[in-house]
């Protein structure tokens, strides 16, 4: 029992402390908390089903977040704002994730076993191919209905975009106030929905495949089931879900940032499961709720912390990256010792 | 109801330019039992696959001939497999998910859904019924004679039970017309076999048909209607049960009579070489307790026991997989704390009986298994660069070496560069062998090493220990279960119970002896 919680425990002992060195109100963090776990709650879920399909971490997730920002950014660009903008946002970027998480699962049918370094660099392409298309592309081959877009030069998108027509629309929905602290009763249910709805595709056919599929995808062919073809739906689920998790992070922000705003999610999102005690072979819904809660609370007090021990905010910046970086790796050792002693 | 099930016209496979299947023929009644008989190598796995479809078929170029599933001509590019014509399969390895429930295993592409709603359309992704899941594995299990709760994991499962769940979950979609079982009763029990063919029975009085690929010409006799023997990927024989001989059958199987490995002779001068004290193994399910022995220079010394009491313990005790106490002295030298890389450099090589696992580099060609620790440990098959500076893989002393171990121990292969892991189970062992031969050793333990082989691989395998121990006069330890080949080859046998050795034999001793031997608890000094 207590092994089972152990990262989510150690994760809760280190907010409790950063929180009593960083002087912080309670009510500040936990408004900070709700916050974030409706802006970065559903990114998380993205990637529990390749992890039952026994594909690791999809560090591709990134891509999904690239859909979104494509989705927005095309809407704007066409000048379409209000429920017409979101709607044509949302189709454009489900439509972007479906063909790229085909094109991505092809990818990693070729090399089973080695899924999450391959993701990890098709992360890093489709950035490398996202930028070309946006920097150069776009005003030159592309034509823009909407120049405020574009920087001075004439081709290529500004840095920053203002989501003014998105901003918040979905976190203003029925909000719950209690003392200081605000709740968006709707953005919490949309989170919580997407955790039952994963947990409802494992209690189907179709998750009962992808949970054969991880355990050994040549004895998953043998009694019938086309792995390849789950590896790919699993992809595709995963990238759908990665972009309406953006799409959900960028609504809540409300600015854009063109080149950077896709980046890093994935570490963060894997980061947060990691702390909630999923491993890179099993990760339970459950397990993304309590590591949301508990890698985020950390992760607003890191700063502040650092400032009171250190003089020096920038250390906690350091210290944020380290918490993430340092999960991951943490929970990529527990899992090979795990398989180990088996 | 005079249709054959199954009919093969005129099946054949190449793999690149070998041909491994010449056309095979035959049709199976419904109702009927097809026994198919062949040593290793001879092509029953590969028609298996064939009639399966599986995915190595494909990728090698598929086959020739035609074969037809009631009738009905199956597709030859059809990706999946075989279960949409109703043909259920059994494997040789389980196709068992350990971290599902029985019955979810069972149900596995059967699932009942909770609401019918838009079930043809959303089949897939609405939520299944655990209930009558649950329900409807434990009657098939049931039907199977197996009392046994549906819910538990797999994962803790015997293998006889494991091979149970695998027939109930084919005998669960309702279109079942033809059950593949390969080797079935491999990894089974003389009782769980019994159990076993009993269920098979059954089955077939409801108009199921079976096709039972064996090497156990016993179990074939008794269970099937027909048998078809293979050889070297040709039919030689199709036959009624009952007007064939077990004798004769084995003479087809193998295709001329088996030299039966002898050896009978005294041993002249009785030097220890190699002396465990009071050596004890912690290997769970198979502990070795106290277990002090003095082993003869150039004898071949054999250990048994009942499985599970220690018989394999020896061996992986030396090669330090489990925790050992007790001391171990080779050669006069004292061995108990050395690394098995020391050990090996010291004149003792152990062969395990797990191959797949411990004894092969799966992915890698024969020839690279077959040098490999020759080559890392002592640089054989290297030759020395920049005068000397360094000592180089040398291919070409490394190829003559594997022809040489090919030729002797006839392995049978497309090429030396054929990866280990595609060679039938026989030729994995010779190729163990192999390895173990290129060192060298002073000393050999051998597990098992006729496990789940043919006969003509066992005699061959038999044939080279005893050649190597003759010739090179390299002692020899062979722990088995099959007693009759001890008896043949040993100068003593060794018998082990509850873990420690209960009497030492002589190969003449009588069934009585080896008999109380192997039921006697287990005290040390019984020497």
């Amino acid at each position: 029992m207590l092994k089972k919680y152990q990262m989510p425990l150690f994760f809760f002992v280190l907010s409790i402390i950063g929180i009593s060195v960083s002087g912080l109100s309670p009510s500040f963090v936990l408004n900070e908390t709700v916050n974030r776990f409706v802006r970065n709650g559903v990114m998380i879920f993205a990637l529990i089903i390749p992890i039952k399909a026994g594909m690791g971490l999809n560090f591709s997730v990134t891509v999904g977040a690239m859909c979104a920002q494509m989705g927005y950014i095309i809407a704007i660009a066409a000048g379409l704002g209000g429920k017409l903008g979101g709607v044509a946002a949302l189709s454009l970027s489900l439509t972007f994730a479906i063909v790229f998480g085909v094109l991505i699962g092809h990818c990693l049918n070729q090399v089973p076993g080695k899924e999450m370094i391959t993701t990890m660099i098709i992360g890093f392409l489709a950035n490398g191919f996202y930028q070309l298309i946006f920097l150069v592309c776009v005003g030159s081959i592309i034509p823009v209905k909407n120049t405020e877009i574009l920087l001075s030069r004439g081709t290529g998108v500004r840095n920053l975009i203002d989501l003014e027509p998105f901003r918040g629309v979905l976190d203003k929905i029925f909000v719950v106030t209690l003392h200081d602290i605000s709740f968006p009763m709707f953005m919490i249910g949309v989170v919580l929905f997407f955790g039952a709805f994963i947990n409802y595709l494992m209690h189907t056919p179709f998750g009962k495949e992808i949970k054969c599929v991880g355990d050994s995808s040549d004895r998953a062919y043998m009694v019938g089931i086309n792995s390849k073809k789950v590896r790919i739906k699993a992809i595709v689920l995963s990238t759908v879900v990665a972009s309406l998790g953006h799409m959900i992070y960028l609504q809540n922000i409300g600015m854009l940032n063109v080149y950077t705003g896709h980046l890093k999610h994935e570490i963060f999102a894997s980061a947060a499961l990691m702390a909630g005690g999923a491993t890179i072979k099993d990760a339970t819904v459950r397990q993304g709720i309590l590591g949301l809660l508990v890698f985020h609370t950390l992760f607003i007090v890191s700063p502040q912390a650092g400032q009171q021990l250190f003089d020096n905010p920038a250390l906690g910046e350091y210290f944020r990256s380290f918490i993430a970086y340092g999960t991951i790796a943490l929970a990529l050792i527990v899992n090979l010792k795990n398989s180990e002693t088996v | 109801m005079n249709k054959p099930i199954l009919e093969l016209n005129h099946v054949g496979k190449h793999y690149g330019q070998h041909e491994v299947l010449k056309d095979i023929n035959f049709s199976l009644m419904p109702g009927k039992i097809l026994g198919i008989i062949g040593a290793n190598g001879s092509g029953k796995s590969t028609l298996m696959n064939i009639i399966f479809g599986h995915q190595v078929i494909k990728n090698t170029g598929g086959y020739t001939g035609v074969i037809k599933v009631d009738g009905q001509r199956m597709d030859v590019n059809y990706e999946g497999n075989a279960t949409q014509y109703g043909i259920g399969m059994v494997h040789q390895e389980f196709a068992l998910f350990p971290k599902l429930t029985i019955a979810e295993n069972i149900k596995l592409g059967n699932e009942n859904i909770v609401k019918d709603f838009a079930k043809h359309v959303l089949k897939d992704y609405l939520l299944i019924d655990h209930k009558k899941d649950q329900m409807e594995a434990q009657e098939k299990l049931e039907s199977l004679g197996l009392e046994i709760d549906a819910s538990m994991l797999v994962d803790h499962m015997s293998i006889s039970v494991k091979q149970f769940i695998e027939i109930a979950r084919e005998l669960d979609r309702n279109h079942l017309k033809l059950l593949i079982l390969d080797e079935p009763t491999a990894v089974l029990n003389d009782k769980d076999s019994q159990l076993l063919i009993t269920a098979l029975k059954k089955l077939v009085k409801k108009g199921i048909s079976v096709l039972f690929i064996s090497h156990r010409l016993e179990e074939v006799m008794c269970l099937c209607d027909h048998l078809l023997v293979l050889r070297d990927g040709e039919t030689v024989g199709y036959y009624e049960n009952g007007s064939i001989t077990l004798d004769q059958l084995a003479i087809e199987m193998i295709g001329e009579k088996v030299q039966k490995t002898v050896s009978n002779r005294a041993l002249d001068t009785k030097e220890v070489q190699m002396r465990f004290e009071n050596f004890q193994v912690d290997y769970p399910g198979e502990a070795l307790e106290n277990f002090s022995l003095e082993i003869y220079k150039g004898e071949v010394l054999g250990i048994t026991s009942l499985s599970g009491h220690g018989k394999l313990a020896v061996a992986k005790g030396l090669i330090g997989f489990y925790p050992t106490r007790g001391a171990i002295h080779m050669n006069g030298l004292d061995i108990t704390n050395l690394t098995y890389q020391e050990k090996i450099t010291k004149g003792l090589y152990v062969l395990c009986e797990d191959r797949k696992n411990v004894g092969l580099l799966l992915e890698h060609s024969i020839g690279e298994n077959i040098v490999f620790t020759a080559q890392q440990l002592y640089r054989k098959y290297s030759k020395p660069h920049f005068g000397g500076l360094m000592k180089l893989y040398d291919k070409a002393s490394a190829d003559k070496a594997v022809s040489k171990y090919c030729e002797q121990l006839d392995i049978v292969c497309r090429s030396h560069q054929q990866v280990v892991k595609t060679l039938s189970g026989g030729n994995q062992q010779k190729v163990c062998l192999a390895r173990s031969l290129s060192l060298e050793p002073d000393i050999l333990f051998v597990s098992e090493p006729t496990r789940g082989i043919d006969i003509a691989a066992k005699e061959k395998v038999l044939q080279s220990l005893i050649e190597s121990n003759r010739k090179d006069k390299m002692t020899l330890v062979i722990a088995s279960s099959e007693l009759e080949e001890l008896k043949r080859l040993c100068d003593r046998i060794v018998v082990l119970s509850e873990g420690r050795i209960s009497a030492i034999l002589s190969p003449d001793a009588s069934a009585k002896e080896f008999g109380l031997a192997f039921s006697k608890g287990g005290s040390s000094d019984g020497l």
